[in-house]
């Protein structure tokens, strides 16, 4: 069957466009019409595949050019035998296959969010050098001394006697961390206690303040180390950087609205992820608890406290007139205390339901033996 | 059988030259379909289909960009990005791999980077020139890595220059007042942690002394690209100094804080007016009133962005020259500002699924207020090519550095 097709001829040295008809002959050449050029076999030219509705072109091998938008005739010059282009076209223009396609690529999404990234990402973070690590949390110290936290008000002697408690609460076996405590005033921190990727713990003075008995602080220790033993700190933040890069490569385009694209996945894990790792280091310091035989309870306890501290007291300071807790005043400003502006691993913005928390360590109060 | 006629038979004797318009022919249902298939082989080649993906949504934008008659057409070869992405990749491995034997320090590889971007710009510019084409005559990009490196390296050495002179003045501070000022008054007995040492604002200082170059950067780099672009015998010229620019950058930030203050003021205001009209009633609404206020903050710094985008796009194209063409460009701050809301809100609420939708938008209007006046286009002529490997197209696409003309 001959079927022509209308479109531009281009002569492959300039710019000018001749209207003209390509058709296909019964030897299977293309023939021009004027013509412009003698028949080329179908073999000789390079037709381009098909994306929407875009001209398709006829290259010639001197850099002379037909464009048309007539793909049934072009379609019918690909048919004969020997070519197979096309099905990415086909895919493209089935509206099934596009939702098929849309189902796989949203399952994909989901499960890389709630299992992939995260998962690789912990693998990522053991695998980590210590010459990569180290720098981030000697760096992650000292910025946040310079911005954000004092220096310490407390006694030295208490100092020592719980960073002597520290020491009987780190695991024995070899864990690629230096483990190192250290105690600052919290500035608008507030009672709050973070682990950094080089093994350091952070603890501020207003959360010792909270404590009515040592074994509270100890229970938090248990939950920050359980962090670090779980490289937390640094699969965030590898699960942050292999997802953006994963959505941009993927929907190809970081534009103004292109970046939203990667925002939306990004707040998606950061509120699955970040309760799984709440969970892990809970879990961490439950067992730990069991074993060094600590009664589980008074993590419940400085939660509790904590949450009370964080969520009710400007009620209670409109209504009384007085701040409940003397122990804040010495501390820095207490309304600034309840925000949560760090980027790290905090101890207490990314709690999403701190009731089961808590309900997890008063049922597991007696110890197993 | 007729010939496409020039746009004007004798401009000698023509007032007002017809004028040819841009059209954007692509709808966002069609692409959609082709943006999700295409992500959907991607990932099911573990991202080696990324490569194809990429030039079949370039094609789908360049050929259904008509400008008269006439289709654009994006002609990059798969292979080659692909080529590209699996040395900008393998770079990324080395760099990985020798971090163990050669520590590379963050600030180091900042300025690796940066020492990096003219030849990057030069690289990608090239294969994207290259690869562009309309009427069957191919751009090309002509300048050298010499003369990108030459271009900037006058702005960079005074940026730097500046760095010095606020370090050295940084250092005439008695580094116990910013000690005390940093520690509540407090700098007896200090661990060193907490000292303040110049050293700390070295960053600072740097993006202070930049801070004043960067319409004057931008303008270089736009320079740059436009005037050594060719369609075919054609050169293109930018006829824009450094003024437009620095007019562009001043106005859009002063605007983008003036309509972000108002947003706020307007929030509080109303704000305020509810808590005391309704008192304790009104508590139950306080988080839906803060998602409100939110939205409305970033719309109003969403909105105002669209100046920037217009003005600038204007100053670039509306002075810019090929060959005896000139091209006109009338983006208004409001519809760019309506089209940035309305896509940023529509990608929002459709899970991303109307990010098709939302470039094709972009596309038309674009495409709608864009024309080209004085061609004569049957005389233009094909130059001789050079080759130019695809690396800085695939390091552009690895790293994501907005290099758009």
């Amino acid at each position: 069957m001959n079927s022509g097709a209308n479109g531009h001829y281009y002569d492959g040295q300039t710019a000018r466009a001749h209207a003209a008809e390509l058709r296909i002959n019964g030897a299977n050449e293309l023939e021009l019409t004027p013509a412009l050029r003698g028949p080329t076999a179908v073999a000789d030219v390079r037709i381009s595949s098909r994306v929407g509705n875009t001209p398709r072109r006829i290259e010639f091998t001197d850099g002379a050019l037909f464009e048309t938008s007539d793909h049934h005739a072009v379609d019918q010059w690909l048919s004969q035998p020997g070519n197979s282009s096309g099905w990415i076209h086909r895919l493209e223009s089935k509206t099934t296959y596009a939702l098929g396609a849309l189902a796989i690529v949203a399952l994909f999404v989901a499960v890389s969010v709630k299992w992939g990234v995260p998962w690789s990402s912990k693998y990522i973070a053991q695998a980590l050098p210590e010459s990569i690590t180290i720098p981030l949390g000697d760096q992650a110290v000292k910025s946040m001394d310079k911005l954000i936290l004092h220096p310490t008000q407390l006694a030295p002697e208490r100092i020592t006697e719980l960073q002597n408690q520290f020491w009987q609460l780190l695991p024995t076996e070899q864990t690629g961390y230096e483990y190192q405590l250290l105690f600052r005033g919290g500035g608008r921190l507030g009672a709050n206690a973070f682990a950094l990727p080089n093994g350091t713990i952070i603890m501020t003075d207003e959360l010792v303040a909270q404590a009515e008995a040592d074994e509270e602080l100890q229970s938090i220790l248990l939950h920050e180390i359980g962090h670090l033993q779980h490289h937390h700190s640094l699969r965030q933040i590898i699960a942050h950087t292999s997802l953006a890069v994963l959505t941009s490569t993927l929907t190809g385009d970081i534009t103004a609205a292109g970046s939203l694209a990667i925002g939306a996945p990004n707040v998606l894990m950061e509120a699955s992820f970040s309760r799984q790792m709440e969970t892990e280091a809970d879990t961490y310091a439950l067992n730990q608890m069991q074993y060094l035989g600590l009664p589980t309870e008074h993590f419940a306890n400085i939660m509790e406290r904590l949450e009370f501290a964080a969520c009710c007291e400007d009620k209670d300071k409109e209504n009384d007139g007085a701040v409940q807790d003397a122990s804040r005043e010495e501390v820095g400003d207490p309304a600034e205390s309840q925000q949560n502006t760090s980027g790290t691993l905090d101890f207490f913005s990314s709690h999403p339901l701190t009731e089961e928390r808590i309900a997890r360590f008063r049922q597991n109060s007696s110890p197993p033996w | 059988m007729e010939t496409i006629q020039p746009a004007i038979q004798h401009p000698e004797q023509t007032d007002e030259p017809a004028a040819l318009e841009f059209e954007f022919l692509g709808s966002g249902r069609e692409y959609f379909n082709i943006w999700i298939v295409n992500i959907f082989l991607s990932i099911i080649t573990l991202g080696i289909f990324s490569a194809w993906a990429k030039v079949r949504r370039e094609q789908y934008f360049y050929g259904n960009l008509r400008l008269g008659q006439h289709h654009f057409a994006y002609l990059a070869d798969p292979v080659q990005i692909l080529k590209g992405r699996i040395i900008a990749f393998g770079l990324l491995a080395i760099y990985w791999a020798g971090w163990n034997f050669v520590p590379v320090t963050a600030m180091g590889l900042l300025i690796i980077g940066v020492l990096a971007l003219p030849a990057i710009l030069v690289a990608a510019s090239r294969f994207k020139m290259r690869n562009s084409s309309y009427r069957n005559i191919r751009f090309r990009f002509t300048a050298s890595f010499t003369e990108a490196y030459r271009t900037f390296i006058k702005p960079i050495a005074i940026i730097l220059g500046l760095s010095a002179i606020g370090y050295l003045l940084l250092y005439q501070i008695d580094p116990e007042t910013l000690t005390a000022m940093a520690n509540n008054g407090q700098t007896e007995e200090l661990p060193d942690d907490f000292r303040v040492i110049p050293e700390d604002f070295l960053p600072t200082v740097f993006y202070l002394a930049l801070f004043p170059f960067l319409p004057y950067l931008d303008y270089l780099r736009v320079k740059l690209l436009m005037n050594h672009t060719r369609w075919g015998n054609q050169q293109a010229r930018i006829n824009a100094g450094a003024g437009g620019f620095y007019r562009v950058f001043v106005v859009g930030f002063l605007l983008s804080g003036a309509i972000a203050t108002l947003a706020m003021v307007v929030v509080f205001a109303v704000g305020a007016l509810i808590g005391m009209t309704l008192g304790e009633i009104a508590e139950p609404l306080l988080p839906a009133g803060v998602v409100i206020a939110v939205l409305l903050v970033y719309g109003s710094m969403i909105y105002s962005a669209g100046y920037w985008r217009a003005e600038r796009t204007n100053l670039i194209y509306g002075n810019t020259r090929v060959g005896d063409a000139s091209i006109g460009s009338v983006l208004t701050f409001h519809q760019v500002g309506k089209l940035y809301v309305t896509n940023t809100l529509a990608i929002l609420f459709s899970a991303g699924l109307l990010i098709p939708w939302a470039h094709v938008r972009m596309a038309q209007y674009i495409a709608s207020v864009t024309s080209v006046t004085g061609a004569d286009l049957d005389k233009v002529v094909m130059d001789s090519d050079a080759q130019q490997g695809a690396l800085g197209e695939g390091m552009v696409d690895a790293f994501d550095l907005d290099i758009g003309l």
